[in-house]
């Protein structure tokens, strides 16, 4: 057989059912993946993405034994009489819990555990090859569980490229690590991918598959709907957003924008610089003085309000219903507002291994106020979770003091302090203590001894939109419901103040608007909220306050329009704007917008003023 | 809002260090009762938190102290610990039990074993000590019975030094690289390996999870007799942990095994074995040590025969 | 490069090829399950009761001796998973954890009686997890936790009092006949207390509470088959020998890796320890003082190091304290 013809993956009339389940996962599966291509498998939750990729180096059927029939192929060999550990050297495959894949202490380590099994004479050439190779020598002899999630995913890939395998599957690579970090992972893979190597990811982000990806592959109902060129796919956002894939903003600008990309005469542009430049030809000459107007216009409104202070001048360039509350200093000038909590100098510090104590936040003030939304962003380790168990009174500083509503939280206990302050860790898995989402949503109100326990359960739940599946488990439910079941066991506490970590991390995108606009309908019961995230978007959307952190200080306390005009600023905390930002920056819009609908009016609005 | 009881504080402080309470060992469940008052100022705990412990245990499984035994070869620190280990029970001598008990300690220290191993063998030292009182209290004179008591506790008390010596000292892979050497089946070397790799992790989120029962579940209510109150709470806050846990836990070891399972776990042969011993290598510093070891030994055998 | 989602014609001719799961005749066991799947029922049980065994020793206990007033284990965990998953497995993986994780990790490794104490908790562990037909009854649960801390503490406690027997010097049996009564009444209270605290305060109550609301969550997340109350494990040794020989030859063999740590005692004394045995006097008096004073001593001593550590820290503390301004 050629090798070179050969396809990479094969698969014909796959048919698989988990030991247990009512239904088949894959329903009849044909799919030819060719050597060397880029591949994208997109789909909702329960379309068997992850069963069709564990198919692929013997997972399915050898570790999960369930109903099945059907081929696979890899490399023109079939998987059925093979074993993992044999599969292994053509397939690799970095999990989406990519943490639980790294056995050893060490990255060195892990990644000779592979060509050591397979007993490879030259494991320690591998190993220093693929270390080089992902840029990770410098931590090669760090312990893997002090390693952050990025460098763990890099050591994850570089265990399975240490076997060299001419396919790599990767599952999610963006669900658990920021996007900047989840573009290091695709830059190498793409650049294995120019080395012949097929690329097989699983993925919900549009824009990453725009970015990278040559082919992509729908799933929906455990079959394969179609496999297109990345181009032609793209256009097809109908059936992407039946599977929970809404479009790039870059491609929902373009259609709203550029009426040939609407009609589909034009393909819809993949980056941002593709797009600004369809939205300019599409706007035609009259653009330039458009957006000259536009900048006066809004340019008068800036000064008017750079008067305030930064955090006033949020607004200035948005119509949404949140403009009209202009808070920041203001609210500190006059004290009009109501100091949710206030921070006093605190240091926080941990003890490291070595015995030394580390410094995480480093002298710190700051102020909460009522009616705010406050986004905590920065860089991996620059702090924020530090500081918002610091808040949550879970942690105490080694200096300073923090008041939560008028009480210090060094006197009174955590569990005093839980029907004030409101505290939700990032994996939603560990929220989760009972065997039901109604029993952990009542848990506080019953243990609290409150009459109307059930009810607030009840309407708590309802208010979430998972009355449902009140009865079933936390951890069987999908990575939405599971967020918004932490959001209702936060709500049914009653806090005045609410801490949220990474609420939006490792969701489609689908899933994470759902949040969003959740966070939004919170606002009305909630004093005041605090959001860590590396999500630009719902920066973009849901808050009204960024504070920044590195390194444990505050090195930026603004709004997101001035967070996306700062690029130094962006630089130092590692973000990168929302796609509609960039877009807006390219097209010369000031005040930047923040959100599609933003863009949308602001610039046909500015070309009707022209006309 | 909850109202405020007035002995609430306590129980929390315990309830903070259910993973983390060496101190209550020696103090038992009702002995921290009046610790502390209400409104009282919490403290930056930070000898006796939980990541006081994970740490501890860190140190302890990766050998990050150094000490006289971490930089020998793995199989040498496995048979000096056969040698000590076997020591004592060859005798039933007072003298020399005391001296090997004397000799055990001393290179305990030296293997900086760290307060937290030391504490806890302290204390079950301090126990032993007490029973050992209440037996002669209670038996009389029945001093025969007594020597047999006493020359166990020598002796479990010298290997379990020793055996904190070695143990401390020999980081995952040394140590997996050891059993390997000596033929121990590869299961056991990977659990040794995986498990140190997953108790910080594992102890971590056990924390988490204990955080969330007590910040949503309900609030103390005092003490009771003796504290039972204390130890019911704490009690059933443990138990309940565990349903989260072993539903997280489960699904980490699938993505574990089907990790090793990609990897060649299953496949390994001689050859990966021959490999990854090939850096082993038993320098004259170890012979050194196993020479020395012995020769100490039998000085205090001789010591013991001089001395009765 | 526009590939098609369709069958390609030849499909149809082609089935069921060589190459189909059909024909493969997958590899898997009597028992159902591929080596994978053993392995991780073994490393999850290991793993759990690890951790189970560092957080009941950490949690308050009173203990007199080898006489604890206390969690000695949470016997919850093994009878739990034994109940839900395959408890060959089971019984195989948890005490390897307690041995890793807690003896080896504390440094409370005993060398050859851990091996002892690994193949009687196994043991216990598989008659437990045999005894759970259907994970939701609570009587099964319940005897299996009581049978379970039986069979670990008589089998450990039967070997323990044969260890006095055969290792006490001969010479000395008659005075040690209190030391021997004594023994055998502390291994009793033992029995008593272990089952009170960890077979019902920490086994029946947790178990009948944990299995049902874990029953058919945890085997689908394995990717496994919930067990089936109809056709539960049976007892069964490997490879078709019978159970009980097996359960026999267990005990058998802890029974004999016992003797023959008591046997090297018995060498030893023999042997090394008349070179320079340590003569009490007859009457046993001066002996008694001797070990009021000795016991004293290790009190004393243990008590000393402890200060000594504490300050030692605190000036080291101090220090950094000092180097940080």
């Amino acid at each position: 057989m050629n090798r070179e013809t050969t396809p990479a993956i094969e698969v014909s009339d796959l048919r698989f059912r988990y030991p247990g389940s009512p239904v088949e996962s894959l329903r009849g599966v044909d799919l030819r993946i060719e050597r060397g291509d880029f591949v994208a498998v997109v789909g909702g939750n329960g379309s068997g993405k992850t069963t069709l990729c564990k198919s692929f180096n013997g997972l399915i059927p050898h570790f999960w034994n369930g109903d099945i029939s059907g081929t696979v192929r890899c490399n023109g060999r079939s998987t059925a009489h093979r074993t993992v550990g044999e599969i292994a050297r053509d397939v690799g495959y970095v999990f989406q819990d990519f943490g639980n894949q790294i056995v050893r202490p060490t990255p060195r380590d892990d990644i000779s555990f592979g060509p050591l099994n397979f007993g490879c004479e030259d494991w320690r050439e591998r190993t220093e090859a693929v270390l080089n190779d992902l840029d990770i020598a410098h931590i090669a002899d760090a312990q893997t569980w002090q390693l952050s999630g990025g460098q763990q995913h890099l050591t994850a890939l570089a265990g399975v490229l240490a076997l060299a395998p001419d396919i790599i599957v990767v599952d999610e690579p963006a669900a658990e690590v920021d996007p900047l970090r989840a573009a290091v992972v695709y830059d190498h893979l793409a650049r294995l991918n120019e080395r012949g190597i097929t690329i097989i990811v699983i993925e919900h982000h549009a824009e990453l598959v725009a970015k990278y990806a040559k082919t992509v592959v729908l799933m929906s109902e455990g079959q394969v709907s179609w496999c297109l060129p990345v181009a032609e796919a793209l256009s097809r956002t109908a059936d992407l957003e039946a599977a929970d894939i809404p479009a790039p903003q870059v491609v929902a600008a373009a259609r709203a924008l550029v009426p040939d990309v609407a009609r589909g005469i034009r393909s819809a542009p993949l980056t941002v610089e593709e797009c600004a430049e369809a939205v300019r030809e599409a706007l035609g000459p009259a653009r330039d003085t458009a957006a000259a107007s536009l900048r006066l216009d809004t340019a008068a409104a800036g000064t008017d309000r750079s008067a305030c202070t930064p955090a006033s001048a949020s607004f200035a360039g948005s119509e949404t219903d949140r403009a009209e509350p202009v808070r920041g200093a203001v609210a500190v000038a006059d004290d009009a507002c109501r100091t949710v909590a206030e921070v006093r100098g605190i240091t926080v510090g941990y003890q490291t291994i070595s015995g030394a104590r580390s410094t995480v936040i480093d002298d710190l003030d700051l102020r909460l106020h009522a009616d705010e939304r406050v986004a905590l962003v920065g860089s991996n380790g620059a702090g924020k979770s530090t500081l918002l168990s610091t808040l949550a009174g879970m942690r105490l500083p080694r200096d300073g003091s923090v008041i939560i509503d008028g009480q210090e939280t060094s006197r009174l206990s955590p569990s005093e302090l839980a029907g004030t302050v409101c505290y939700l860790v990032q994996r939603p898995d560990q929220m989760f203590l009972q065997d039901s989402i109604s029993a952990d949503v009542g848990m506080f109100p019953r243990s609290r001894g409150l009459p109307d326990a059930a009810e607030i359960t009840a309407e708590v739940l309802d208010r979430v939109g998972l009355s449902q599946v009140g009865d079933r488990d936390g951890r069987l439910l999908s990575g939405g419901q599971q967020r918004r079941a932490t959001l209702a066991i936060g709500l049914a506490m009653r806090p005045t103040l609410l801490l949220l970590d990474e609420p939006t991390s490792s969701l489609d995108l689908r899933s994470r608007d759902d949040v969003i606009d959740m966070l939004d309908a919170l606002a009305e019961h909630i004093l005041c909220s605090v959001v860590a995230t590396h999500d630009m978007h719902l920066v973009a959307e849901w808050s009204d306050r960024v504070i920044v952190l590195d390194h444990g200080r505050i090195i930026a306390d603004t709004d997101p329009i001035g967070l996306f005009s700062d690029r130094e600023l962006l630089d130092r905390a590692r973000l990168v704007p929302p796609q509609v930002t960039q877009l807006g920056q390219q097209l010369g819009l000031d005040p930047l917008p923040l959100s599609l609908p933003d863009l949308i009016t602001r610039t046909t609005h500015a070309e009707e003023v022209v006309r | 809002m909850t109202a405020v009881h007035p002995s609430s504080a306590p129980p929390e402080a315990l309830a903070r260090d259910l993973t983390g309470a060496d101190s209550h060992r020696t103090a038992g469940p009702s002995g921290d009762g009046k610790e502390k008052g209400a409104g009282r100022k919490r403290k930056d705990r930070g000898r006796l938190s939980v990541e006081w412990v994970t740490l501890e245990l860190m140190r302890v499984a990766y050998a990050s102290r150094g000490g006289f035994l971490s930089r020998r070869d793995p199989r040498a620190v496995i048979i000096w610990y056969v040698i000590c280990a076997i020591a004592p029970w060859l005798t039933y001598d007072l003298t020399v039990l005391t001296t090997l008990f004397a000799l055990a300690a001393v290179a305990a220290l030296s293997a900086r074993i760290g307060p937290l191993l030391l504490g806890l063998f302290v204390v079950g030292l301090i126990t032993q000590g007490i029973y050992v009182l209440v037996l002669v209290l209670l038996l009389g004179g029945d001093v025969g019975a007594l020597t047999g008591l006493l020359q166990t506790s020598l002796k479990l008390g010298t290997v379990s030094l020793v055996s904190m010596a070695a143990f401390v000292s020999l980081d995952p892979e040394k140590l997996s690289d050891g059993f390997q050497a000596l033929r121990v089946p590869a299961v056991v070397g990977f659990g040794v390996s995986y498990g140190y790799r997953m108790v910080p992790l594992l102890v971590t989120e056990f924390q988490t999870i204990v955080d969330g029962h007590r910040l949503r579940g309900a609030p103390p209510r005092g003490h009771g007799f003796l504290g039972w109150r204390t130890f019911a709470r704490l009690g059933s806050i443990a138990v309940q942990s565990f349903y989260p846990l072993m539903l997280n836990t489960a699904r980490r070891t699938r993505t574990t095994v089907e990790g090793l399972e990609t990897r060649g776990f299953g496949t390994a042969t001689a050859a990966t074995r021959s490999l990854r011993l090939a850096h082993l290598r038993f320098t004259a510093v170890d012979a050194a040590l196993l020479v020395g070891t012995v020769v100490l030994i039998v000085a205090s055998y001789w010591f013991g025969a001089l001395v009765p | 490069m526009i590939r098609s989602a369709q069958p390609r014609p030849d499909d149809s001719i082609r089935t069921p090829s060589s190459d189909s799961f059909e024909s493969a005749e997958l590899r898997h066991s009597g028992d159902g399950l591929s080596s994978s799947q053993k392995l991780m029922i073994l490393v999850l049980s290991m793993t759990l009761y690890g951790v189970g065994d560092i957080v009941a020793s950490v949690l308050p206990e009173i203990s007199v001796g080898p006489l604890e007033l206390g969690v000695s284990y949470f016997s919850f965990i093994a009878v739990v998973l034994a109940a839900l998953l395959n408890p060959v497995w089971v019984a195989l993986g948890a005490p390897l954890g307690e041995l890793v994780f807690s003896d080896m990790l504390l440094g409370d490794f005993a060398g050859l009686s851990e091996l002892e104490g690994y193949l009687e908790t196994a043991l216990a562990i598989y008659v437990a997890g045999v005894i759970v037909r259907d994970p939701c009854r609570r009587a099964q649960l319940a005897l299996a936790c009581v049978t379970m801390v039986l069979i670990d503490k008589v089998s450990g406690g039967i070997i323990d009092i044969v260890k006095v027997a055969v290792g006490i010097d001969p010479e000395t049996l008659e005075e040690s006949d209190g030391l021997f009564s004594a023994f055998v009444i502390a291994e009793g209270l033992d029995i008593i207390v272990t089952v009170a605290f960890s077979g019902v305060l920490f086994g029946i109550l947790p178990a009948i509470w944990l299995a049902p609301r874990l029953y058919g969550k945890i085997e689908p997340i394995m990717g496994l088959r919930p067990r089936d109350p109809a056709d539960p494990p049976r007892l069964r040794g490997p490879g078709g020998i019978g159970f009980w020989l097996v359960a026999v030859f267990a005990v058998v063999a802890a029974a004999a890796i016992a003797l023959l740590a008591a046997w090297e005692e018995f060498v030893g004394k023999q042997g090394l320890s008349t070179i320079g045995s340590f003569e009490l006097g007859a009457d046993g008096q001066p002996g008694f003082g001797l070990l009021a004073v000795f016991g004293a001593v290790v009190v004393a001593l243990g008590i000393i190091i402890v200060l000594a550590v504490a300050s030692k820290r605190r000036r080291r503390s101090a220090r950094e304290g000092e180097g940080q301004r």
